[in-house]
């Protein structure tokens, strides 16, 4: 048996994900403490599933991050259709969960394809984009648009704005990467900025509008969400500076649905007060960085352009979701990675980290004198890679 | 250059998270305080638990007072709203005119308004809170209606009924004035009260300051009803209790509520009268349908057993404003007011037993001296007469056929201090210090409390005026029956009392016997003797000895018509007063109706 060797995967990375871990399971925990009348197991049941879904995903993330992207890279597109297949069968032949087609049940668990697309569509747009050379102008842009934009509008169809808000800002921050010019990015974004508002405030008539909003948030008790938004804010508020203490949090008397999912950050907030909440930026803060200076130091596009991806894909989850809980973003259901509870969001994100590791493990030693550049008519290193890695 | 475009990414996600970081530190270093209220405000929720108040019993346990289930109907306001006609269907099921709902309704209003304009800032926040918190709409809305509402939510969104107390008064009308009524408290009562924690004590340990003045600021406390006059109003401290509370967390989560702060209502203490409420029964019925006040003390321990003022009221239906238009409006005699304590009267020839103590006492007299009575006292004067010509009349005698001449000659002997001081011993002239609200002192009229309002020297058509009672002499019925009892046990200071528990003070007071001796044979002659002035009256089958008094009052009117004495002569026991305001004659009058009365005291054991 080969000797696991992380070589530059960062075994700090590591660390943080297992920190993050230890605290959403003490969150869980803590907000499930045995009840009065008899739903013991049930509720320690979250807790004991956790367990297993993160004992899973780490062997999910050591092996996959032992791959050379060079294996997957192949499948990317693949993927990419698998996904799209999936979630198409899903808004066909799929059960509505409140209010939401995204799940499949498998066995015991249900799995969100949604999940796993985001995975797929970083891995399709760095496998697009690794050589192209017209990014920088404007027709070079539309295939990437096209690869992002199939998936959000199914998504959105599901309907999942959360997610769907995901992939926008991960096919920017690729193509910025990639070497798109900043102008066309923001004429882009501008421009779509401008259609979404136009066409919501003079095409649409008010039950149209009425319509989108409800289409746009797909939970019925949107009002309550509201509620809960505030409400999050104050027990975070409340937590002050040092938080209650484990276990003490009072907001599982008031968000009764999400608190374990998509406001288990107002739950630290609450218990872990203002220290809590700083400890779990930074350590969202040291994974980010360790992941960007693999990035950094990777010469090979496409793992490059992977990591940039796979980070903005969990950076944008995290903060939208942080942002919900602090009052700072709209309502979205989206979880927060490798804090909530759910299996299908903490495998994704650990895959995406695996990957990023694979990354950081697989560097490709340049031949070239020179940094790989994308630069129209400037392509120095095309020298076949794949031979060369092999 | 695309590795500095990585950084930029990097730094772009960065400095969103140091956004998030510095509202994190806004939200829970510095305003960690304010969230925390709000939060809790909404997470707990604090229940008062009014106390019951203490049962009212007579001597041998019979009801008076209690606290009797009822329905409250609370509103929220923001429930009921949503509902156009809810006003209507409330009011046909409470059998009130529209209006009055509408008018109780209107005046929430009034009160949410007043409390969110006390924070401008939050004026529109605050009302929605309010309209959320229930309100007092109607009490003792009854059990039918209380059922129908709790039992068809969907027709009455909003309304709330609460379980809760209503003073009852079994006995109604009789004892009302020793019992009392409750009321509600005045603003000024209210705010001082509040800010003594009179309502709230204990309280902070629960639900910390704050909590208290957000209980406050929604007015609870404020419809406390309060006891208004009697027992009620002299007791309230031992029979009101204190209020609870308890503060509950929200639990959806677990389907159920948890308490993590209750501090148990404190019953209030059950109170035992003197009063005998077969004995009061009796005696309302002798004064029923007069103006007058009649009392019945035990001359062993100053208890008093009755204590009747006509006319009287019904303290259960004092709240509702048709009675009170009729307690209170012209021509209704004044009911509340309780005249055995409370109305002074001019006491007459009741005094002179005062005055025979006094001048005995100080040997100025002797129980035989002999005085004759001409039916005039000076022949120069027109006013100082006599009723009679009673000839030649030693002590005894006099007070048997309550003789003038004979008092003015002893008062003049005996001289105003004299009699002031005696009068005063045995009671007159000042309060008996009785445990009920509004107790008034009487006049014992001296030469420097005539100076003393400016009405000039005193001359001797005073001392004669003083001498048979009249004049500027005036007591309380209960004095008249404080100065009997002490005469009639051989000269024991007592202190009347309606309360069972209160251990009244006794006193031997410095009277020879011989003296109470000697009075009370002239008022054993009274009753018992043909000349007597209360002869016929047909107390003597039951040993009553006493003393009449036919009191002039103002001009035109009829006198007071009094009887004072004490049962039975060979061992008193009773001492007692009936007075009936411009009833006539004494003896003829006010003597006969104490014989129901006497007929009760001589078979009671």
């Amino acid at each position: 048996m080969k000797k696991i060797h992380l070589g530059n995967a960062r075994w700090q990375i590591i660390a943080c994900l297992l920190l993050l871990s230890t605290i959403s399971l003490l969150c869980l925990w803590g907000i499930e403490q045995p009840g009065v009348n008899g739903n013991v197991e049930l509720l320690r049941l979250n807790v004991v599933k956790q367990t297993i879904f993160i004992g899973a995903a780490l062997i999910a993330l050591i092996l996959i991050s032992h791959i050379s992207f060079n294996q997957y890279r192949k499948f990317s597109y693949a993927l990419y259709g698998l996904c799209i297949v999936a979630i198409i069968l899903i808004l066909i032949f799929g059960k509505s969960v409140r209010g939401m087609k995204g799940w499949i049940s498998v066995g015991p668990f249900t799995l969100q394809p949604s999940e796993f697309m985001k995975v797929a569509l970083v891995m399709a747009l760095a496998r697009y984009m690794m050589y192209q050379k017209n990014l920088s102008s404007v027709r070079g842009l539309l295939g990437p648009f096209l690869l992002s934009g199939v998936p959000m509008f199914l998504v959105l169809l599901q309907p999942d704005l959360g997610t769907a808000m995901i992939f926008f800002p991960v096919c920017i921050a690729m193509l910025y990467a990639a070497g798109a010019r900043v102008r066309h990015l923001i004429s882009v974004f501008l421009l779509s900025a401008m259609l979404a508002v136009t066409a919501y405030f003079f095409v649409l008539k008010d039950y149209q509008k009425d319509r989108l909003i409800a289409f746009a948030s797909p939970d019925k008790v949107s009002r309550d969400k509201t509620l809960q938004q505030t409400r999050s804010q104050w027990a975070i508020g409340a937590g002050g500076l040092t938080g209650r203490g484990l276990g003490e949090s009072l907001l599982y008397s008031v968000l009764v649905p999400d608190k374990h999912t998509d406001f288990i950050f107002s739950v630290i907030g609450e218990e872990f007060g203002w220290m809590g909440c700083t400890l779990v930026l930074i350590l969202y803060g040291i994974v980010f960085y360790l992941s960007m200076k693999i990035a950094y130091e990777s010469r090979e596009p496409y793992g490059k352009l992977l990591v940039v991806g796979m980070v903005t894909f969990i950076a944008a989850q995290m903060l939208i979701n942080i942002g919900m809980t602090i009052g700072l973003a709209p309502i979205t259901g989206i979880t927060l990675p490798f804090l909530s509870y759910g299996g299908s969001s903490l495998l994704t994100v650990f895959i995406a980290v695996a990957m990023v590791l694979g990354v950081g493990r697989n560097w490709v030693p340049s031949f070239a004198s020179r940094d790989f550049e994308f630069r129209t008519g400037q392509i120095r290193t095309e020298l076949g890679n794949e031979k060369l890695i092999k | 250059m695309e590795r500095k475009r990585i950084m930029v990414v990097g730094l772009a996600i960065l400095l969103v998270m140091l956004v998030y970081e510095s509202r994190l530190f806004y939200m829970q270093a510095l305003n960690a305080r304010r969230f925390s209220e709000e939060f809790e405000r909404y997470v707990h929720d604090v229940e008062v638990i009014p106390p019951g108040r203490g049962k009212i019993v007579d001597r041998n346990g019979v009801l008076l007072a209690y606290d009797e289930r009822t329905f409250d109907l609370y509103v929220i306001l923001k429930g009921f709203e949503k509902s156009p006609n809810i006003n209507v269907a409330l009011a046909n099921i409470l059998g009130k005119p529209v209006d009055a709902v509408d008018e109780a309704i209107g005046k929430i209003n009034e009160k949410i308004e007043r409390i969110a304009r006390t924070r401008p800032k939050e004026y529109a926040k605050m009302i929605l809170r309010e309209k959320r918190t229930p309100y007092l709409l109607f009490r003792d809305i009854g059990f039918d209606a209380a059922y129908h509402i709790e039992c068809r939510q969907d027709l009455y969104p909003g309304a709330v009924v609460a379980a809760t107390f209503k003073r009852a008064y079994p006995e109604g009308e009789s004892a009302a004035h020793i019992v009392g009524y409750l009321g509600r408290m005045t603003e000024d009562d209210f705010s001082r009260k509040w800010d003594s924690g009179y309502f709230t004590s204990g309280f902070a340990d629960v639900i910390g300051e704050e909590g208290i003045e957000l209980l406050g600021r929604r007015g609870y406390f404020q419809d406390e009803l309060v006891g208004k006059s009697g027992v009620e109003l002299s007791y309230q401290e031992q029979l009101r209790g204190g209020y609870g509370v308890r503060i509950n967390e929200r639990n959806v989560f677990r389907g159920l509520k948890e308490t993590i702060g209750y501090k148990p209502s404190a019953c209030g203490e059950d109170i035992t009268l003197t009063i005998d409420i077969v004995l009061q029964k009796i005696v309302d019925k002798a004064l029923a349908g007069r103006h007058g006040a009649a009392v019945v003390i035990d001359v062993t321990n100053g208890e008093v057993l009755a204590m009747a003022s006509a006319p009287t009221f019904n303290p259960n239906l004092i709240r509702s404003p048709e009675m009170s238009k009729e307690y209170f409006g012209e021509g209704g005699g004044n009911p509340m007011l309780n005249r055995t304590i409370s109305g002074r009267y001019q006491v007459g020839s009741v005094f002179k037993i005062a005055t025979a103590v006094a001048a005995l006492s100080d040997g100025k007299i002797t129980p035989d001296r002999k005085v004759t009575c001409t039916g005039k006292y000076s022949p120069t004067s027109s006013y100082f007469n006599c009723w009679s010509q009673h000839g030649e009349v030693a002590l005894e005698d006099a007070i048997a056929r309550s003789c003038n001449v004979f008092f003015f000659d002893t008062g003049k002997r005996a001289g105003p201090e004299s009699i002031a001081h005696w009068g005063g011993m045995l009671g007159l002239g000042g309060k008996t210090g009785i445990d009920l609200p509004e107790e008034a002192d009487g006049i014992m009229p001296t030469r420097e409390w005539k100076a003393s309002h400016g009405w000039g020297a005193w001359n001797d058509s005073d001392t004669l005026s003083m001498a048979i009672g009249q004049g500027y002499v005036t007591a309380t019925p209960l004095q008249a029956a404080t100065m009997m009892a002490i005469v009639a046990n051989g000269g024991i200071k007592i202190s009347p009392h309606v309360v069972k528990s209160t251990v009244g003070e006794m006193e031997k007071l410095p009277i020879d016997a011989n003296v109470l001796k000697a009075v009370c044979k002239g008022m054993y002659n009274v009753v018992h003797e043909s000349y007597g002035t209360a002869f016929s009256s047909g107390l003597r089958r039951y040993g009553v000895a006493g003393k009449t008094s036919t009191a002039q009052t103002i001009k035109g009117k009829e006198d007071h018509a009094w009887f004072a004495g004490f049962m039975p002569f060979d061992k008193p026991r009773y001492a007692f007063v009936m007075m009936v305001e411009h009833g006539g004659h004494g003896g003829a009058v006010a003597a006969p109706l104490l014989v129901p009365i006497a007929e009760y005291l001589s078979t009671r054991n």
